[in-house]
């Protein structure tokens, strides 16, 4: 049996939605109220391609030249349902790292913070000993002095 | 002194608080120079004052002995004969009674005991030496120290004697009061210094009940608080252990000293015959403040550089504080920021829907994330907290250092006052230096610490300078003056010239070419001078030793001797330490006051206590009446303890520190007061024999000139009267101290066994006798005469002068001269009325005179019989010679001696 270019072209779309579908569930873990919108758009390409292989019968029920835009308008919609789903998942992922540089500047600045921090407590820490250190010796001097 | 090893085990004890002072004292001494105690000596203190005690931080603990005071139960269960108001004591310690003190150590005397003997047995198990050296130290105005001393010296003697099977060399170091402590230590002092010559006047062996009552101390050394008014507490500290440790007593291994010297067997053959004396110290230093220079030299070159990183820290500090500001504010708005994100994420995260979506795991790393952040941040602002209250105290701290350097600063303007004005006492004397000589130095620093004392003063160009001051105390024979105790070397001083004369011309004391008194019987034991200094600081030519010995033996002791100790430590120091051995503390003689300068104040205290309160100055023999009987000869009542007491009390009261054979070096001197008497009642007769002199003009040649002339001989016959009035009285007086004074030493010649005097010194008495006797004879005859007929005398002098008065013609009574014969009446009223007084004054004179004279002929006949011992003892020596003579191998000897 020939198979008409249309179905398989309206096949590749279906497979690209099956793709879609399976890859947001797999990989990028979508919510599944997300993935009702390519798997609408599957359910629509899959009537397209049925409305395709049998466009005779419907060409009896529908006039004559509607048929193929009947075949392609749902075909539209399964992929525009598909498309509408990629591109709510790049909005939310765009959002996502948006908010996790957001949070990665936070913790480095307050990271850097903490180390300037450590480094004046150090370098305070090194006073009071330096300080330590004149009055000990003051006090060498001064019991020296005693002494002599 | 000779390197070696050195078995004698030494034991330093300090009893009281003043006691175990000064044996920290000498501890930490050792310690900052040895780093540790030698193994041979041990270190211990006895004290009744907890607080006082556990001020010695250098003893060991276990090396303190403290008694706490029992309750008045215990205290007179051991002590029956303690007086009641005294079974407890007020104040610290034994509250400076010493009969409390006595009592304490009744009470605690076994583990007193138990500590110094298990010292001892420590010491003799380290060392495996059987001898001993004991020093021990107190004060004897306290109540601890002065009421043990004696009783632990005694007991630790014996013990050690009986243990070890051979006698310990035992020192004893005392301080005596000084003139400005209250009545009750400074008649402890007396009290203590009494009892303290009691037994040291027993030499031998006196052992009742088990205990040996002779004389524990080979040499005592008494020292004194204050000198010439000023008080040396603080010498005292140094001294004392300076002297123990420098001079190798307690050597520790410490002394570098080249050649052999004073060492304790030296010592002890110099004090041999004068253990029954006392023994003084003397302590003189010079010293080239090197020390100071380099401490000063220090703080300067330190300063600037301090100063310097002070201020930069300043900066560090505050710019360190902008900083924190600033951190404090950046965490405020991450915080807000936090806040905003974690907002974010939770709407991203609420957000739900077919149209949404939200990347879980990122958020959840985000969330993980800021939660960390937020930690931190929240410790984070503690931790800015922390150090803005770190950022302040380092303020603090350069604040504090600051002052510190400030006190640097004023350390070293304080070093340099020191250098440059030095405070310099008798006994220590520091060269002064000026600020050009100061910086002039630093140049040389390094060349300061290898060059000696000498070189530096030579290279500053004042040698001179360091001979006068190093040199010259023994080349001039300053040093002899510079006793650690008021010491009279000679009673030139404290004696009238005259007496001097009159002992001169009966041959009792001689002069040198000087002029200078001799006395052979004041002159102390022996002196001996320890020049502590480098090898390099002496120059014998101009020490001129050999001639100070001789000027020291020739008019203050018996013996001396100059010894230089090459002390390499010592570079840039001159110590010299004098040690007087054999002292006489007493008075010379009757009414002059004592060598020992102490004695006035301790005696003038002591007599302010009636016998009741006499009780808490004294110690020894309380409790123990069998050996004070046995001792003195004077009976006790068995088990009627309070008499006993008394008995005890009543001899303290009247014993005098003196020695027995000295007394006889009393009578010239009081024979010589004698002479001195009459001659001065011989000048006082003829003042009187005089007023009757007075030149009468003749009644017939009248003139105002010659009643004016009368008028000033009455005047001046008036006031001869006067003075002979005057003089009748002390005369009278001083004949009657005289007597007593006499009385006084009959009695002390006849109570106590005196011995005789030496035979030629009894002739010169003797002839002093009579010559003193034969002018009291010419004298009483001269007193009967005058009183007889001073009044008539007197009256024919009235009487011509008034007759001149009478033929005064009526014309020539001007109100001139009705005044003067106004005066001439009045001088003979007063004349005539004094007149009898004076003739009685001048006979009762003759009273003490005839008892004189009595008392002289029994002194007589005590020195002629103390003469015939003197003769029958040279008789026997005389024979002992003689029947030495018979023997062959020594005639030979004799024969050539004679030839």
């Amino acid at each position: 049996m020939d198979i008409e270019p249309l179905s398989i072209g309206i096949l590749i779309v279906a497979l690209v939605l099956i793709l879609e579908i399976v890859v947001m569930l797999v990989k990028f873990k979508v919510d599944k109220m997300l993935l009702l919108l390519p798997v609408i758009g599957l359910i629509f390409v899959v009537i397209s391609l049925v409305l395709n292989v049998y466009r005779e019968a419907v060409r009896a029920s529908v006039a004559g030249a509607a048929a193929p835009y009947i075949v392609y308008l749902i075909l539209a919609a399964g992929v525009i349902l598909g498309f509408v789903c990629f591109l709510v998942w790049f909005k939310g992922e765009k959002e996502a790292r948006k908010l996790a540089s957001t949070v990665k500047s936070i913790d480095s600045a307050v990271t850097g913070i903490e180390s300037d921090l450590r480094g004046s407590r150090m370098e305070l820490e090194h006073f009071e000993e330096e300080m330590s250190a004149i009055k000990t010796k003051i006090q060498d001097y001064e019991t020296k002095e005693k002494g002599v | 002194m000779e390197k070696g090893e050195d078995t004698v085990n030494r034991i330093v004890i300090g009893i009281g608080g003043q006691g175990s002072f000064i044996v920290n004292n000498i501890l930490r001494m050792l310690k900052s120079k040895t780093g540790k105690v030698p193994k041979n000596e041990e270190f211990l203190i006895i004290d009744t004052d907890q607080a006082s005690a556990s001020a010695c931080t250098e003893v060991e603990e276990r090396k303190k002995i403290i008694l706490n005071r029992p309750d008045t139960i215990l205290m007179k269960n051991a002590n029956r004969w303690l007086p009641d108001p005294y079974l407890s004591a007020a104040g610290a310690g034994c509250g400076q009674h010493r009969i409390y003190g006595r009592a304490m150590y009744n009470v605690h005397r076994e583990r007193i005991f138990g500590a110094i003997g298990s010292a001892a047995s420590e010491l003799r198990n380290r060392t495996g030496g059987r001898d001993f050296f004991i020093v021990m130290v107190c004060a004897f105005g306290g109540g601890t120290g002065s009421s043990m001393l004696l009783d632990v010296a005694i007991d630790i003697r014996d013990w050690i004697s009986k243990q070890f099977g051979s006698q310990p060399l035992i020192f004893g170091i005392g301080i005596l009061p000084s003139s400005k402590e209250s009545v009750l230590p400074t008649a402890n002092g007396l009290g203590a210094l009494k009892e303290l010559h009691f037994l040291m006047s027993h030499t031998g062996d006196i052992i009742i009940d088990d205990k040996n009552y002779s004389n524990p101390f080979k040499l005592f050394f008494l020292l004194g608080r204050d000198l010439q008014g000023q008080n040396r507490d603080e010498e005292l500290e140094r001294a004392i252990p300076r002297f123990l440790l420098d001079l190798g007593f307690l050597p520790g291994g410490t002394v570098e000293a080249k050649g052999k010297w004073l060492d304790l067997n030296d010592l002890q053959n110099r004090a041999r015959g004068y253990e029954n004396r006392f023994d003084s110290l003397g302590y003189y230093e010079c010293v080239f403040p090197t020390d100071e220079l380099f401490l000063y030299y220090d703080i300067e070159d330190e300063m600037p550089g301090v100063r310097q990183r002070l201020v930069e820290i300043e900066a560090r500090i505050s710019s360190i504080k902008g900083k924190i500001d600033s951190q404090r504010g950046e965490l405020e708005r991450f915080e807000g920021r936090i806040r905003d994100a974690q907002r974010e994420i939770d709407t991203y995260e609420a957000t739900t829907g077919m149209f949404y979506h939200a990347n879980v795991a990122a958020t959840a790393d985000a969330k993980t994330k800021l939660d960390r952040a937020r930690k931190k941040l929240a410790s984070l602002k503690e931790e800015v907290f922390n150090l803005e209250i770190r950022a302040n105290d380092a303020e603090e701290e350069k604040r504090l250092t600051e002052r510190n350097l400030e006190r640097l600063e004023a350390l070293k303007n304080k070093l340099l006052r020191d250098i440059t004005m030095p405070s310099n006492t008798r006994s220590y004397h520091q060269i002064e230096l000026s600020e050009e000589e100061i910086r002039s130095l630093k140049k040389m620093r390094e060349d300061l610490k290898t060059l000696s004392f000498f070189e530096v003063m030579k290279k500053l160009g004042r040698e001179e300078e360091f001979f006068r001051w190093t040199h010259s105390p023994i080349n001039e024979g300053d040093v002899i003056f510079n006793p650690m105790v008021n010491y009279r070397h000679s009673i030139e001083s404290t004696m009238a010239s005259q007496y001097i004369d009159i002992l001169h011309d009966y041959g009792f004391i001689s002069l040198d070419a000087q002029g200078n008194v001799v006395n052979e019987e004041e002159k102390f034991g022996h002196f001996i001078a320890v020049l502590s200094t480098r090898a390099d600081n002496f120059d014998d030519a101009r020490l001129g030793g050999g001639a100070f010995k001789s000027m020291v033996s020739e008019r203050f002791a018996k013996d001396a001797d100059v010894l230089k100790l090459d002390t390499p430590a010592r570079s840039h120091s001159f110590a010299i330490y004098t040690l007087m051995i054999g002292l006489q503390p007493w008075a010379p003689g009757p009414g002059l006051p004592p060598r020992l300068r102490e004695l006035e104040w301790l005696e003038r205290a002591y007599n302010e206590s009636d016998f009741v309160r006499l009780q808490r100055h004294h110690s020894l023999f309380y409790g123990t009446p069998k050996p004070f009987s046995v001792i003195t000869g004077i009976p006790y009542a068995p088990g009627v303890e309070e008499k006993n007491r008394d008995i005890v009390t009543t001899y303290w009261k009247s014993y005098e520190i003196i020695e027995k054979g000295v007394i006889w070096s009393n009578v010239p001197i009081v024979l010589a007061q004698c002479i001195k008497k009459f001659d001065d009642v011989l000048t006082g007769l003829d003042l009187a024999e005089d007023i009757k002199n007075v030149q009468i003009p003749d009644p017939a040649s009248y003139s105002i000139a010659n009643l004016t002339m009368l008028v000033h001989g009455l005047e001046n016959a008036g006031k001869s009267m006067e003075n002979v009035k005057r003089w009748t009285k002390e005369g009278e007086r001083g004949f009657v101290v005289l007597k007593k004074e006499l009385d006084e030493l009959l009695a002390k010649l006849k109570g106590i066994d005196a011995g005789a005097p030496a035979a030629e010194n009894a002739e010169k008495m003797l002839r002093m006798i009579d010559d003193a006797s034969r002018n009291m004879e010419i004298l009483i005859d001269r007193i009967e005469d005058l009183s007889n007929r001073f009044s008539d005398d007197i009256k024919v002098v009235i009487e011509k002068s008034m007759v001149f008065l009478g033929k005064i013609p009526s014309e020539e009574t001007t109100s001139g001269v009705i005044r003067q014969l106004t005066k001439a009446e009045s001088e003979i009223s007063k004349l005539r009325e004094d007149s009898m007084k004076v003739a009685k004054g001048i006979k009762e004179l003759g009273g003490p005179l005839a008892l004189m004279l009595s008392s002289l002929k029994a002194l007589k006949k005590i020195t002629e019989s103390g003469e015939l011992e003197a003769e029958a003892k040279g008789a026997d020596e005389r024979k002992g010679k003689m029947k030495s003579i018979e023997l062959p191998d020594l005639s030979v000897g004799l024969r050539r001696d004679e030839e």
